[in-house]
């Protein structure tokens, strides 16, 4: 056989040229790669917004997949929302209990003692009744609702009220109102609380500051 | 294909742990503010329970609805103003040994660190009446944070206060709501 099979160097064979001219219409022709003028094109190539958005746009068969992944991230977006929306509402329970000897003027309980707790916006005052506050997202399921006022002059129903006598807290009172509002009720009650809990807090602070105050004096008079 | 979605619940698991990072270290990176949880172990043995925390939404809410007309309620207003989130936690005992030092100490862990200074310390040497400290934190030479801890044989309170607390406002606040002056004494001595 000779080399013409591999280099086309000597005598053509016959055979090998007859072949040639019935394959070499489907020979390689080497060219250089023409791509479409959409995509050629650079100025008109979208922006890359994420590494791998072109592969998402190219490919159709990701579409339900995305689909799925956007409701994914939607759900979990709806579920973060809420959990920092239920942080930001009294969570754990603002408590206050009391335990207290009434003096003269207070309301008078008739138990030995009595205890208002409230949490997450429900206030429980045992003993004497089991009342309840349901944050504002809630639906009232009890039917009675505390109202908490601090205003000295303000006079409470003798029936279902408490006033808080002793410490700090001494002239806040509790009274017993019924949900004849509804919803609106159930704002305003919550209002009023959170109202009553921030001057409750600044009464504390400053009955304790007080406190730090006399014992200041008292320490310097122990060290003399 | 599989790849991207790979890459997607990737991204969208990245994207929710850090929410929840941020979510959980919240209370810890605002300043002045104290985590008080530890305290809570007290309560079951307390007679008497204080538990207040007003933040957020809900201490804008108090403002919002607070009377200007009224001037106690006006004097409150503007203090709130500024302020944003009151904690308290107060626990009375009916019997003295029911708590120790360890049950505070997260809290005054809390209060050694940079950024808070005790500005008043009272302490019993000898009396019967516990400690009492008052702190405050600063960040760029504001008040952000104010701190009272009051520890008595039968007594713990925290109150923590968050904000640019004005305490002239607060002592004047005292006047209008009846509440005692407040008379800082800074100690010679830093902490």
């Amino acid at each position: 056989m000779s080399d013409y099979l591999w280099d086309k160097q000597g005598e053509p064979d016959a055979e090998v040229a007859r072949l040639e001219a019935l394959l070499g219409a489907y020979a390689h022709e080497p060219r250089p790669l023409a791509l479409p003028a959409e995509l050629a094109a650079p100025g008109r190539q979208p922006a890359r917004l994420l590494p791998f958005s072109t592969r998402l746009r190219a490919s159709r068969l990701f579409a339900p997949a995305a689909l799925v992944a956007a409701a994914a991230l939607l759900v979990a977006s709806v579920f973060v929302a809420s959990l920092l929306l239920r942080a930001r509402v009294p969570t754990g329970g603002e408590q206050v209990r009391s335990a207290p000897t009434p003096p003269a003027g207070a309301v008078k309980d008739e138990t030995p003692s009595s205890a208002v707790a409230i949490k997450g916006g429900r206030v429980d005052k045992k003993v004497v009744e089991k009342v309840t506050v349901e944050p504002l997202p809630r639906v009232v399921r009890r039917r009675k609702e505390v109202q908490v006022a601090a205003t000295p002059g303000r006079r409470p129903k003798p029936a279902a009220a408490e006033t808080l006598t002793g410490g700090p807290g001494a002239g806040l009172t509790l009274e017993a109102m019924s949900t004849r509002g509804g919803a609106s009720s159930l704002v305003e009650n919550t209002r009023l609380l959170t109202k009553e809990q921030l001057v409750y807090a600044l009464r504390l602070t400053g009955a304790k500051l007080r406190d730090m105050r006399e014992k200041a004096q008292e320490t310097q008079t122990y060290e003399r | 294909m599989r790849q991207s979605i790979l890459k997607t619940i990737v991204l969208v698991t990245t994207t929710l742990i850090l929410v929840a990072a941020a979510r959980a270290q919240g209370p810890q990176g605002q300043a002045g503010r104290l985590r008080l949880d530890s305290l809570e172990r007290l309560a079951p043995k307390a007679s008497e329970t204080v538990n207040i925390e007003i933040d957020g939404i809900l201490i804008k809410f108090a403002g919002s609805i607070l009377s200007d007309k009224d001037a106690d309620e006006r004097a409150v207003k503007e203090l709130v103003a500024s302020l944003r989130g009151v904690y308290v936690r107060s626990y009375e005992f009916k019997a003295d040994g029911q708590f120790g030092k360890g049950d505070v100490a997260a809290v005054r862990e809390q209060l050694r660190a940079p950024g808070w200074t005790r500005v008043m310390d009272v302490e019993s040497k000898g009396l019967d009446f516990g400690d009492a400290e008052i702190y405050l934190a600063t960040a760029g030479g504001r008040i952000e944070g104010f701190a009272l801890l009051v520890v008595e044989p039968k007594e713990v309170t925290v109150v923590n206060i968050v904000g640019a607390l004005d305490l002239d406002k607060l002592r004047r606040l005292g006047d209008n709501l009846k509440l005692p002056h407040i008379h800082v004494r800074k100690k010679k001595e830093g902490k």
